[in-house]
């Protein structure tokens, strides 16, 4: 019983994905993560909630939020040190204690955790090309994030995210430049950009409440990635837009209520 | 001796870092291994946006009839470009390339002498730039920005506002464009890049002493960094190579549109490797290729920085030197004079990337990014040669040359791994060995025997049973007779 409940728990699913994913590239992109490296993750991140756990009287379930994560910082954060790797973990889950407005954290956690490490540690990267672009990643990522997102219906921000930044591409790339569509394609079978549109910016907890504002606010990331990434050449730009847009978050909640999104009553509906 | 001893040197092969190498360089297998490579290096100023491209022509045909054309984002002055000498290319990819080192294990019953090998190096200067005022002519909505001549080549900066017209004005000046070019140009042009082309200057390549190009180098500063290949790939049948020197001050470049992953390295490989090194890293490269078209491999990736004294381990050749660097574009170092020659201080690092590209699996230019990762990284295979021993009858003999048996086995399961040959071709290298082994099993049998000494060298144990039994019989049997007999006494008594 217990266990069929925790199965409804799309963050369950999510776990499942992101450990294949992380599997999949260290077998098969021949990623150079040391053992090391991840138990100290997981250890940081295990024991950075555990105290959160004690001093907020959360439930265990939390921990799922947590591991979670772990595997965004694993899969995404690259360091010479392993003491980066503690600084990114305990950057990743502390903010969702300490920076909240309104009953609601700002950043999301593993966004936060990286953009905050790689400004303050001068170790840390992201490696956009670290996935390569192959059109099966289009459709394993797609399908997966299919069967999580859509029962928690944040589906849309991933979408409309790349979506408006397909539009813009074409536009620029293929109508105005005249590039031919491969180029297009290469960039949209990209891994790391499918990742981000549909494992973090499709988390539940730091994007605006309302469906409408929810849209709006994935096509002004989409829009600002586009800017960056074409006209500034910073191959990294959607993680550094969503850093800097989300506390624009409870503006836009301001506008439009909508009642916070719970994963515990989202399981209990 | 125990065992531990044995495999010192095995052991230390495999779990070196770069602090605690005890190998040595043996042999390298550098970029002109490969067919229609061409090899560029790039140095990039992440403060200033400052990047320095220089571009190596390995063109072997009639040089009045080379010409090149490289899209650039901006117009380029008269001391933006500069022929330099090209032993910088030769220094530089010796310095980087994979590399074959060499152990040696000690005679099990007592210690050897090791050997090595060492190497020499060269120096670089260069040479410079001469100049023309710039014209403005139009042609066919072609403008040609800037006109110098500089070394052995005349140099044109052209802007276009449509991509016919420049195919035409190429056309028309004795520029070969290939017919799949127009695909490329419209997006250049269109993204406002500017033309660099070059011609060779007979005349001026005749005063000239050798008989080969300089290498061309052009420096511009913009946020872009990214090598345009497209260009090249218009006409080309098949599949180009390219070598990139990469010299930045953070950390390793990878390329962030396509998957940058390191090559095979720190594999023990067989001992007939060595004649064949060349050879053995091309079949290396082609099987990682070949499972993976769309990315870019790193072949090193050094910590240069002016306070780190291991600039390479083992080295193939001098690291660069402070003059090098500088004529390869690299801006940002400090350099000081001293009593020992000049040296340098501040961040840099130097990555080179080895890509082979085609139309179908590089559909875009090379965008490079600066990480902060200053691993370094090395391709280098480990030959282990085993100790020549003349008197095998110490006990360790066996024991060590069970152990070299073993690691042969696991030479070959490298080779066959990284490579396309095949094991079954090198079997020779595995029943060397195996004959030895089998030769001391046989003695240490017969020194078993030389515990009855009775017996003579060279039999096996079943004749000794046979023997044996046979003796023991014939024992028998002259007590019987002998009891016998006293019985018979009696009774005629």
């Amino acid at each position: 019983m217990y266990l069929k409940h925790s199965l409804r728990d799309p963050r369950f699913f999510q776990i499942v994905f992101l450990g294949s994913f992380l599997i999949f590239g260290l077998s098969f992109l021949n990623w150079q993560i040391p053992i090391q490296v991840i138990t100290v993750v997981f250890l940081t991140i295990a024991i950075t909630q555990a105290l959160a756990i004690l001093k907020y009287k959360l439930t265990y379930q939390s921990i799922l939020s947590a591991i979670i994560s772990g595997l965004g910082l694993v899969l995404l954060l690259r360091a010479n040190e392993t003491s980066t790797y503690v600084i990114a973990g305990i950057l990743s889950i502390a903010p969702k204690f300490l920076i909240r407005y309104n009953g609601k954290h700002i950043f999301n956690p593993v966004n936060f955790g990286i953009i905050i490490t790689i400004l303050i540690t001068d170790d840390a990267w992201i490696s956009p090309g670290q996935w390569g672009s192959a059109s099966t990643y289009l459709l394993g990522i797609g399908i997966f994030s299919w069967l999580v997102l859509t029962k928690v219906k944040q589906l849309i921000n991933g979408l409309v995210f790349l979506g408006t930044l397909f539009i813009l591409e074409t536009c620029y790339l293929n109508f105005y430049l005249e590039w031919p569509i491969d180029f297009i394609f290469h960039k949209f079978t990209s891994g790391s950009l499918l990742l981000f549109s549909f494992f973090m910016i499709t988390d539940p907890r730091t994007t605006p409440k309302h469906i409408t504002t929810r849209a709006i606010w994935a096509s002004i990331v989409a829009v600002i990635s586009f800017y960056l990434m074409e006209f500034h050449y910073l191959s990294s730009a959607p993680f550094w837009v969503l850093f800097f847009i989300s506390p624009l978050t409870p503006f836009l909640d301001s506008i439009h209520k909508s009642k916070n999104f719970n994963w515990k009553q989202m399981i209990n509906n | 001796m125990k065992k531990t001893n044995l495999l010192f040197g095995a052991l230390t092969a495999f779990t070196i870092s770069a602090n605690a190498f005890c190998g040595f360089y043996v042999a390298k297998a550098g970029g002109k291994l490969f067919n229609k490579s061409s090899q560029v290096i790039l140095a990039r100023n992440s403060e200033t946006n400052r990047n320095t491209i220089t571009m190596a022509n390995d063109y072997q045909g009639d040089f009045s009839e080379f010409a090149m054309v490289v899209p650039v984002p901006v117009i380029l002055k008269k001391d933006e470009i500069k022929v330099i000498q090209k032993d910088l290319f030769e220094r530089f990819d010796s310095y980087s390339a994979p590399r074959l080192t060499e152990y040696f294990d000690r005679n099990p019953c007592y210690t050897d002498v090791q050997k090595y090998k060492a190497l020499a190096m060269s120096d670089s200067n260069f040479e410079m730039v001469e100049e023309e005022a710039s014209i403005n002519i139009k042609y066919e909505g072609v403008k040609i920005e800037a006109k110098y001549e500089i070394g052995e080549y005349d140099i044109l900066i052209l802007s276009a506002t449509e991509s016919n017209g420049l195919k035409n004005w190429l056309t028309d000046n004795d520029y070969k464009i290939p017919s799949g070019a127009d695909e490329v140009l419209t997006p250049y042009i269109k993204d406002n890049m500017k033309f660099f082309v070059a011609k060779v200057n007979t005349e001026r390549l005749n005063q000239r002493r050798g008989n080969y190009l300089s290498p061309i180098q052009i420096s511009f500063t913009h946020k872009k960094f990214m090598l345009p290949i497209r260009l090249g790939m218009a006409n080309a049948n098949g599949t180009q190579d390219l070598i990139v020197y990469a010299l930045t001050q953070n950390g390793r470049v990878e390329t962030s549109n396509y998957r940058t992953q390191e090559m095979p390295s720190n594999q023990k490989i067989p001992l007939f490797v060595e004649g064949v090194f060349g050879d053995f890293y091309k079949s290396v490269f082609s099987k990682k290729w070949t499972n993976n078209k769309s990315s870019v491999f790193v072949e090193y990736a050094w910590n240069l920085d002016g306070k780190n004294f291991a600039k390479c381990d083992p080295c193939n050749t001098t690291p660069p030197a402070s003059q090098e660097l500088l004529n390869a574009g690299v801006d940002w170092l400090n350099m000081n004079q001293n009593n020992w020659g000049s040296s340098y201080q501040g961040n840099l690092h130097f990555t080179r990337l080895h890509v082979r590209y085609d139309r179908e699996h590089f559909p875009q230019d090379l965008a490079f990014t600066e990480t902060k990762n200053k691993q370094n990284f090395q391709c280098r295979y480990v030959l282990t040669h085993p100790a020549s021993i003349s008197d095998e009858l110490c006990d360790h003999v066996l024991p060590y040359y069970k152990k070299v048996q073993k690691r042969r086995g696991d030479e070959m399961n490298n080779l066959t791994d990284i490579t396309w040959w095949e094991a079954n071709r090198y079997q020779a290298y595995l029943k060397k060995y195996k004959t030895k082994i089998a030769s001391l099993e046989v003695q240490e049998k017969d020194d078993e025997n030389n515990l009855l000494p009775v017996f003579p060298k060279g039999y096996t144990p079943n004749q000794l049973l046979i023997i044996s039994a046979g003796i023991l019989l014939i024992l028998c049997s002259i007590l019987r007779v002998a009891f016998s007999k006293k019985k018979q006494i009696y009774s005629l008594k």
